[in-house]
């Protein structure tokens, strides 16, 4: 990026006061970009501004950036939007005033369980029976609901669109757990464990000194966290969007889900998923993402994940999950070597394929050839009963990685 | 010191920071001075290995105080952050007194400040330091958030509350830094409470100025090729790209081997230095390391 032009910026002649003014309509047009501003960063940039003074526009550019950016992006992004603003200020300084600013409400946090509330589950012809007990989270697994029969075996690829929308309807009620890990955190705990020598302290002096009762504390259970990888591209085409639905129930019925799609390269999709409801997510990820129903690269966009996200996302025990029929136009080297990369990096490796849920489906695609040997379970994902299983297996995950000695610890015979 | 605060100007900091051998630019000195001038916590985010630690040591030194240094990890909690009670020492005073041990006086008695044992975050605001001490809280991203939540208090305010002895406020604030690596988004709460700064991979003049600082001994001309060399293994498409803290280990094992300047053969030997993916080796020995190493020496 060029070096913005060292213009008299910010205005210098400006007051105390209309000067606090133009940094809060400053902080507006951030908020506008994109940035999470608040009321006290304009006060800040005062402060600052009195600090370092106005005279050199490149330390009164540093200063404002190290208030408001909050990310690299913001970070490196800072100065052309700073310019944009303070080079359209000068127009306003010389003519017109700076104009009356109505301070912003602080930005409503919008909760998320608000918005997991999916009418489109709810309503409809389709008659559930969503199993009641939601009072008792660990036993509720994911058969939460019964639906007509012959939909549960229905191939997605064969539905027509009459019986998707059904379909979509139950993907969105089903109901999702997955094995939780023990965190590091400890929590009060009736059982022993470590001792809570707070409580214990507490309740010996209640006793008059002697340590009679003990106290105890245990580790923090959460839920493993999830990363969905799912490819749109032209020979996924049935699928594509079904696979997107359950990406969004996913998200919504786990706590930590990242989700993104392929085709020939990597998008992140989780907070579009996260913040619309499923037919405007589908709409939206449809129209941000290029290769929509195009051709694969799946060992390159797996390459551009391992690079960017691997490192962040895969840390703390993740399960990883691919959704994809492995034709793969890309060199099959490169995918071999980046999934054998992928399922160091993480907790489990779960390849899910829709052809699989064809009886003469063998999988013999160059593509699932290269990749098969590096992953932890292969399973079909065609209709719902499919989809009921895998979430058998990730409500039933073991606390530990599997073995991978010798090969991978795949259910599935070899062909 | 004329005006009584830390750091004179911008000018001022970067040329401290240097005494201690920290090459800061003029972004990063501007923001450090700000921080220190506005009395908030300095977010460092960048890379592993940009020298984001660097800066809290580097500033300790020069501001001639002690460097309060907490590591997160996953789980750390109040316990291990922020105090902890010295439960022997208190059973042991309860037994003692035995059963003249009144449980109204006792609870004034056991919950006093010598029964507490201070861990790094009440340590840099309860002191009797001359200066207020540099606080770092480092890789920030590896605690959980519910660790975030509670740094909430002590960087909005500089003080801490404990239920049993009250509120305990700094006389003068430390000097914070928190650095993340980007595992994991920071919670904006949290971010909003500081300053930000992004500390890139450096140019290749910075780092050569980083290299005759922290490597004296390094030929002028090999610490050329060295910071020429490190700007194409940049380029190269690797899982981990190497930071300045690689580069530093690999000038000092060039200057140990007594390497006069670069060839493709040491840097073969010496490529675990710089690269510590195997995948990454592999991939840049395949594109060529004679290549590089010619380019790199040919400026």
């Amino acid at each position: 990026m060029a070096a913005p032009p060292e213009s008299n910026l910010p205005p210098s002649g400006l007051d105390g006061d209309s000067l606090l003014r133009a940094f809060v309509e400053f902080g507006h047009f951030l908020r506008g970009r994109g940035y999470s501003t608040v009321q006290t960063q304009p006060d800040d940039l005062v402060r600052a501004a009195a600090v370092v003074g106005l005279s050199s526009p490149t330390d009164f550019r540093n200063a404002a950036r190290s208030i408001f950016a909050g990310s690299p992006s913001q970070f490196v992004g800072f100065d052309e939007a700073f310019e944009e603003f303070w080079l359209g200020r000068r127009i306003v300084e010389s003519g017109m005033p700076l104009g009356g600013i109505t301070p912003h409400p602080a930005r409503e946090y919008v909760d998320d369980e608000m918005m997991l509330l999916d009418t489109g589950a709810r309503g409809g012809s389709v008659k559930e029976v969503v199993d009641s007990d939601p009072s008792d989270d660990e036993t509720v697994r994911v058969a939460a609901y019964s639906p007509v029969e012959s939909l549960r075996h229905m191939d997605f690829g064969y539905a027509t669109s009459e019986e998707l929308i059904q379909i979509r309807r139950l993907i969105a009620a089903l109901r999702w757990d997955i094995a939780k890990k023990r965190a590091r955190r400890l929590r009060p705990a009736s059982r022993p464990g470590l001792l809570d020598m707070r409580r214990i302290v507490r309740s010996t002096l209640r006793q008059g000194g002697e340590p009679a009762r003990l106290f105890w504390r245990r580790p923090k259970i959460k839920p493993r966290p999830m990363v969905l990888l799912c490819d749109i591209s032209g020979s996924m085409e049935l699928y594509s969007r079904i696979l997107i639905t359950f990406a969004h129930a996913l998200q919504r019925g786990l706590r930590d889900v990242e989700s993104f799609v392929f085709g020939t390269r990597l998008t992140r999709v989780t907070w579009v998923l996260r913040d619309n409801q499923v037919d405007e997510a589908l709409r939206r990820v449809s129209k941000s993402v290029v290769d929509w129903s195009s051709g694969t690269r799946i060992g390159q966009s797996l390459h551009q994940f391992n690079r960017t996200w691997a490192r962040r996302k895969l840390s703390r025990g993740a399960v990883v999950l691919i959704a994809s029929d492995g034709w793969d136009r890309g060199d099959v080297t490169v995918l071999a070597d980046e999934m054998r990369y992928l399922q160091r990096s993480a907790f489990r490796l779960i390849w899910l394929n829709p052809l699989l849920g064809q009886p003469e489906y063998q999988p013999l695609t160059l593509g699932m050839q290269a990749a098969l040997p590096n992953v932890d379970d292969f399973l079909p994902v065609h209709n719902l009963a499919s989809l009921e299983q895998l979430g058998s297996l990730l409500a039933g995950l073991s606390g530990s990685r599997p073995s991978r000695v010798g090969g991978a610890a795949i259910p599935y015979p070899a062909a | 010191m004329t005006t009584g605060h830390a750091f004179e100007s911008i000018e001022d900091v970067q040329s401290r920071l240097g005494l201690q051998n920290y090459v800061a630019d003029r972004a990063l000195a501007t923001t450090v001075f700000l921080s220190s001038r506005l009395e908030k916590p300095l977010l460092l985010e960048g890379e592993a290995g940009v020298g984001k630690t660097e800066v809290a040591r580097a500033l300790a030194t020069a501001l001639d105080t002690r460097l309060i240094r907490l590591q997160c990890y996953e789980g750390i909690d109040v316990n291990h952050a922020v105090y902890e009670w010295n439960y022997a020492r208190q059973l042991l005073h309860i037994r003692a007194a035995g059963e003249g041990f009144d449980e109204k006086d006792g609870l004034g008695q056991i919950y006093g400040r010598e029964f507490l044992i201070r861990r790094p975050l009440l340590e840099s605001i309860d002191h009797e330091l001359q200066s207020p001490p540099v606080l770092l809280i480092d890789e920030i991203d590896r605690s959980d958030d519910e660790f975030e939540a509670l740094l909430l208090e002590l960087l909005a305010d500089f003080q801490i509350t404990i239920p049993e002895i009250g509120t305990i406020a700094a006389r003068v604030p430390p000097t914070v830094i928190i650095t993340s690596n980007r595992t994991r988004e920071i919670h904006d709460a949290l971010k909003r409470r500081c300053l930000y700064h992004w500390i890139d991979l450096p140019s290749v003049e910075k780092e050569l100025a980083i290299l005759r600082a922290r490597a004296p001994g390094l030929p002028d001309r090999l610490a050329r090729q060295v910071a020429e060399f490190m700007q194409r293994l940049r380029d190269e498409d690797l899982y981990k790209v190497p930071g300045i803290a690689e580069t530093l280990d690999w000038a000092r094992a060039l200057l140990e081997l007594g390497c006069p300047e670069l060839d493709p053969d040491t840097v073969e030997q010496t490529l675990t230095c710089l690269l510590k993916h195997q995948e990454d080796q592999l991939h840049v020995r395949a594109a060529g390391i004679e290549a590089m190493v010619g380019r790199a020496a040919g400026v």
